[in-house]
């Protein structure tokens, strides 16, 4: 079918202003008499507060105010545990959390305020290692656990265990009975951290009205408004969100971090006041991807059909719970992959340690089981003698398939995915010496919670998008616009692009989820079909003729076989608001709902239901030095199923990132601890790709139309990064035969690894 | 505490400041003379977001003084559009869908600049060099390289 | 950052004597590593000493006798595009091509590079290779010193207070010679696990007339394997001298464990790269 705007590479409605470097971030923001703020944080992973003196701060020139937990009410917030507060009360939980902050009139100021508090912690035993925390006698480190408030029936068996999600399909002990071969192994994988560019930071400051208006980087302006609300107990009729330009997040910037400082230190002081992440804050105290250990156990038919698959993820959630039990549940959803496996129990832990928490980071759990899960059937693959394309091939799920919680799935690309990412790199043509080629394929959703929109036609016949989505340079706003303009028959400029304006937007949940072409586009489309609908009705009442006998194109309606009998939306605009009907408003309320899944397998899962099951496979070409172990990325494709690409060029973009993150996971990043200390808080020292570190990719579309999407769209954001440690790791074995087994693959795991020293992950199944 | 006078030439406009020496050009250039599109995004050299042309070359502006500057021409990412009309190599950036989240964009299209002034006729390997200081957590740089190809063709062209 | 004073001396004497005078005063060059250290608060200056301002000091020029003529203030980019030091010691250019970025290699200084002290630094490998020696001003007087002896600790020089680097200087090598620097990074251009640079001459004959190896990263400081000489002067380069020569960087690396990489592996990789570079190097001379 022929579009306009679908399925075409438009120039980015936001692209100018960055190109010319007057896009707005939140450091590029001031108020007058601004304040800065800077915050205190714990130097103990694991200590009482015993008292706080703030009295020299508050001395010093310059200094406005200084607050800590007893300046603000004592609310807690957590996406799925409210856990966690603004700053700490009884006791610290990790090296970096908050204990005061303070708002001084310019940056140095505060940090020498910062200095001038005196905080005297009496220091608990502390434990960095989820597997220890377990333990009977680990240190409890939420002793209040219970009391808790859970959006979700948590199931908490465990010391310091804040969510135990499990699924059963099938008959486990059957499965491996009835496999040939079984291969088992422990896996693990490391805190990553997201690396935006653009620090997190916010502004808060008061109205004439008295109502907080605050300025943030974030990736939803909702759940910033209810964090605030809920952390510092403020009416959300009393709290706005304005989110200016983004410089990316990958998850990083979902929930808060110094949202609520920055609001407290407002109503303290009465003036607007800012906060902005230092780099070492950043990498030290926000919210980096969970580390996870995982024992994995796949049985086989000795032909390669998939029979039964155990694993457990023990992912060490930090301090707080944050995304945690999500990640924890949704991974282990995941962790089947997109084939038919009969026989399933996949149990995800979420655990508390004394480290900085963990949250959102693209992939959301799913890039820590897959590496398990692909380099497990890579190990089968091996033993049986069979090639691991073809194994996977064999097994993938066919449309009609059904999801983990057996919903039927009809959009499902993933062999063509396989089959083009193969032979993007060469799969079946000779290698070199110590070269060697690896294949991953993955499932991921885009169809989670809700969007809602409001098109409105404005007086002129222009039109307002409301959509409360945020662009974090994914290109959603372009891709939004794109699907009103096609439903309206109107040109991209013709659109007002309303957004990041909790006033002015309806609500949505957060950009995450890799739901905002699916979901997000839903929501959109089906707005501009009301307006559309709202249009032709009055058009039809206007000509006197039939709804059905009109048509809509360039911005006029008209009587399809007699063409010159019309009436543009300039005049319906002016009509609707002057004359009959009122103001043309169209509006969506889009939740995922359907299809709901069959939970009888299903234990402590945080979620509704998903949906827009999307699929991808990657692979890689790699060299290794064996004297070194130096990994040399050759090349990589990357194949996704998006259902539809509703902006091919955006999709690529999407794709080529994800791969160039994932290569980061697989081997070169890693947030580095001592005893519970962040000790590579840089970019100096924290390392991601630059421009000479990627190869070529070649990124692949795959289209499996998707008949519940927006023009068969699925999503997109986070797959790109989700198999791309599983498949290098795959690829490495084929060059020399070493499978590392604990992520980031470095060359001196490599080199230990062929001198037969591997490291031994330690796994004491502790559910006996 | 002193303040040093200082005249700096910014997009080839002198600007007369009394600046303290501990100040970087980052600072200054944000700060006191409300050009933003310059970044900062970590504040120790290694991210490329405060990428400035000092002479024509790229440079950390979070590591520069400001007092040091003295004498020398100074281009930001706002000194290459001629008012409202786009840079070949803004163009290029926009149409090859280079540009995500945006932060790193005005250092990219400064050291990109760089690039094609040095050699006009840039390989890969020059342009994946000559990009190598400045960051990009989005595109994984694919697109930002297809635009620096194709921005010194154009140019190339208008020669 | 912190206030300081800033100076700028008219000439290296007023420098020394700035130097002398206030005992917290730091030298600025290229600045690539000294703002980030005050940044950092790992030094607080009272005053910075801004020798940029000081005419002649970036100077290049070759004597057939005495050799290359170095000034401190070369940017490394100036390192890496000088025709003088592609014609004869190209072994510069390359180390300088390996380090960090353009934007650092834009700013930063050849003689910052030396005076940080940073025991993976990417110059004083080559540097030792090269048998190269550096001037000292101070308005006490001068001494030249050997690189090698240069460095004493982590970030640890033998720079008195009140000295300044002024000059760096390569003495003339023979003319068949092969060199290379190898740099074992983690992502590209990041500091250097190991670096080992390499220099081998050879005369009509086919025998080693010069050898020079430098080690970066594996000590803390950079250092030079002494006994290469020892095992390769007058000898024809064969593969089992070379690992001997090898095996001695091995046993005087003594490297620490960081998040980079374990000592164990940076003695292991010191051998290795060892290797490389001489074989590299050796085939570099006998093209000539």
């Amino acid at each position: 079918m022929n579009h306009q705007y679908i399925g075409k590479s438009i120039p980015k409605v936001d692209s100018n202003p960055k190109a010319l470097g007057s896009a707005i971030y939140i450091n590029d923001i001031s108020f007058p008499n601004m304040l800065w703020g800077k915050v205190l944080r714990s130097i103990f992973p694991h200590a009482k507060i015993l008292n706080i003196d703030k009295s020299k701060a508050l001395r010093l020139h310059g200094v406005k105010a200084v607050i800590t937990y007893e300046d603000i009410p004592d609310g807690r917030y957590g996406p799925f545990i409210k856990d966690e507060p603004v700053l700490a009360r009884d006791k610290v939980r990790y090296i970096g959390e908050p204990v005061a902050a303070v708002a001084a009139i310019d940056k140095e100021i505060a940090e020498e305020a910062i200095q001038l508090i005196e905080v005297d912690y009496e220091e608990l035993p502390a434990v960095f290692d989820p597997l220890e925390a377990m333990k009977t006698e680990a240190p409890i480190i939420h002793e209040d656990l219970k009391s808790y408030f859970c959006v979700f029936p948590a199931i908490q068996d465990r010391r310091n265990v804040c969510s135990h999600t499990t699924f059963i399909e099938g008959d486990i002990q059957r499965g491996f009975k009835e496999s040939d071969l079984i291969v088992e192994d422990t896996f693990k994988t490391h805190m990553h951290h997201q690396s935006y560019i653009e620090p997190s930071g916010a502004i808060a400051l008061i109205d004439p009205s008295g109502k907080i208006i605050i300025y943030s980087s974030t990736q939803s302006i909702f759940i910033t408004q209810s964090r605030v609300s809920e952390s510092l107990k403020i009416p959300m009729s009393k709290i706005r969100v304005i989110a200016p330009n983004v410089g990316g997040g990958f998850g990083g910037k979902i929930e808060t971090n110094v949202q609520p400082i920055c609001v407290a230190l407002s109503q303290k002081t009465g003036l607007p006041v800012k906060i902005v992440l230092t780099r070492e804050e950043e990498f030290s105290a926000s919210r980096p991807r969970h580390p996870c250990i995982i024992w994995g156990k796949l049985g086989v038919k000795k032909d390669g059909t998939f029979v039964a698959k155990e694993m457990v993820n023990v992912f060490d959630t930090g301090a707080y719970a944050d995304d945690g039990p999500g990640v924890a549940g949704f991974g282990s959803l995941m962790a089947r992959g997109p084939y038919r496996v009969p026989h399933l129990k996949i149990e995800g832990y979420c655990v508390y340690t004394n480290k900085v928490k963990a949250g959102a980071f693209r992939g959301f759990g799913n890039p820590q089981t897959t590496f398990a899960s692909e380099s497990l059937i890579d190990m089968a693959a091996k033993e049986l003698g069979l090639d691991p394309l073809e194994i996977r091939l064999k097994n993938s799920l066919n449309p009609g398939d059904l999801s983990v919680g057996r919903q039927p799935i009809y959009s499902v690309g993933i062999k063509e995915c396989l089959e083009k990412a193969a032979s993007a790199i060469g799969w079946k043509e000779k290698k070199e010496k110590y070269r060697g080629r690896g294949i991953a394929s993955i499932n991921h959703i885009s169809g989670l919670l809700t969007v809602s929109a409001i098109v409105r036609v404005n007086e002129d016949g222009t039109i307002s998008l409301h959509v409360g989505t945020m662009d974090i340079g994914q290109g959603s706003d372009t891709i939004l616009t794109q699907i009103v303009a096609e439903e309206l028959g109107v040109s991209i400029d013709d659109i007002n692009l309303v957004i990041r304006d909790t006033d002015a937007t309806p609500y949505t949940w957060a950009t995450s989820a890799s739901r905002l072409t699916y979901t997000g586009g839903n929501a959109v489309r089906l707005a501009a079909i009301d307006a559309r609908e709202q249009l032709l009705d009055l058009a039809a009442k206007q000509l006197d003729e039939n709804k059905e006998d009109l048509m809509i194109r360039d911005k006029r309606v008209f009587v399809k076989y007699s063409p010159e009998k019309g009436i543009t939306f300039q005049q319906l605009g002016a009509i609707s608001c002057w004359v009959k009907g009122g103001p043309i408003i169209g509006k969506s309320s889009f939740m995922v709902e359907k299809p709901a899944f069959d939970r009888s397998g299903f234990y402590g899962f945080p979620f509704g239901t998903m949906s827009g099951y999307i699929f991808a496979a990657q692979a890689v070409e790699v060299e290794v030095d064996p004297e070194t172990g130096k990994v040399k990325v050759i090349k990589g494709a990357s194949a996704h199923d998006v259902g539809h690409a509703i902006h091919p060029q955006n999709v690529e973009g999407q794709i080529e990132g994800g791969f160039v993150q994932g290569l980061g996971y697989a081997l070169y990043e890693e947030i580095v601890f001592d005893n519970g200390k962040v000790i590579n808080p840089s970019f100096a020292d924290y390392k991601i790709p630059n421009s000479l570190d990627t190869p070529p990719i070649t990124p692949i579309i795959v289209e499996a139309y998707d008949e519940t999407g927006p023009y068969g769209a699925k999503g997109l954001g986070e797959p790109g990064l989700v198999g791309v440690a599983p498949a290098v790791a795959n690829a490495i074995f084929d060059a020399i035969g070493v499978r590392i087994k604990d992520l980031p693959i470095t060359p001196e795991k490599i080199i230990d690894a062929i001198k037969g020293r591997k490291g031994k992950i330690e796994w004491e199944d502790f559910r006996k | 505490m002193r303040k040093y006078d200082v005249q700096l030439d910014i997009n080839n406009k002198i600007y007369t400041l009394s600046i303290s020496p501990q100040r970087t050009l980052l600072e200054v250039l944000r700060d006191d003379l409300g050009l933003t599109g310059t970044k900062e995004g970590c504040s120790e050299g290694e991210c490329g977001a405060c990428t400035v042309l000092l002479d024509g070359l790229p440079i950390r502006s979070c590591l520069l003084l400001a007092v040091d500057v003295r004498g020398r021409k100074v281009t930001t990412i706002e000194g290459l559009s001629q008012g409202k009309e786009l840079h070949p190599i803004q163009k290029a950036f926009i149409e090859e869908g280079a540009i995500q989240c945006g932060f790193c964009t005005p250092g990219m299209i400064l050291s990109a600049k760089a690039i094609i002034n040095s050699n006009p006729f840039p390989s890969e390997e020059d342009i994946r060099i000559g990009l190598s200081g400045n960051l990009c957590r989005c595109t994984g740089y694919v697109k930002i390289i297809k635009a620096v190809k194709m921005a010194a063709q154009r140019m190339r062209r208008e020669l | 950052m912190k206030y300081f004073e800033y100076i700028e001396p008219k000439d290296l004497a007023e420098a020394s004597q700035i130097l002398n005078e206030y005992p917290e005063a730091k030298i600025l060059a290229g600045g690539a590593s000294l703002v980030v250290l005050i940044k950092n608060n790992l030094i607080q200056p009272s005053h910075l000493v801004n020798i940029k301002t000081i005419p002649g000091l970036d100077q290049l020029r070759w004597d057939s006798k005495e050799g290359l003529k170095i000034g401190p203030l070369n940017r490394h980019r100036d390192i890496f595009e000088s025709p003088l030091i592609r014609q004869h010691c190209p072994i510069l250019s390359e180390a300088a091509s390996k380090i960090s970025s353009p934007p650092i290699r834009n700013m930063g200084t050849i003689g910052g590079n030396i005076c940080h002290g940073e025991p993976a630094a990417d110059f004083p490998p080559a540097l030792i290779a090269l048998g190269a020696k550096l001037r000292l001003f101070s308005t006490k007087g001068e001494r030249i010193v050997a690189v090698e002896e240069f460095f004493v600790d982590f970030y640890e020089t033998i720079l008195s207070k009140t000295e300044i680097l002024s000059e760096i200087i390569i003495p003339p090598l023979p003319s068949r010679i092969g060199g290379t620097y190898i740099k074992l990074d983690k992502t590209n251009n990041s500091i250097a696990i190991v670096g080992v640079a390499a220099l081998i001459g050879v005369d009509e004959k086919g025998n080693c007339n010069y050898v020079g190896v430098g080690l970066g990263g594996v000590a803390p400081t950079p250092l030079k394997v002494k006994n290469a000489g020892e095992i390769l002067l007058g000898k024809k380069v064969e593969e089992d001298l070379i690992e001997k020569v090898a095996k001695e960087a091995q046993l005087i690396a003594n490297p620490i464990t960081n998040i980079y990489a374990s000592d164990r592996y940076r003695k292991e990789m010191v051998y290795v790269l060892t290797k490389r570079a001489l074989k590299e190097a050796f085939s570099k001379a006998l093209m000539i």
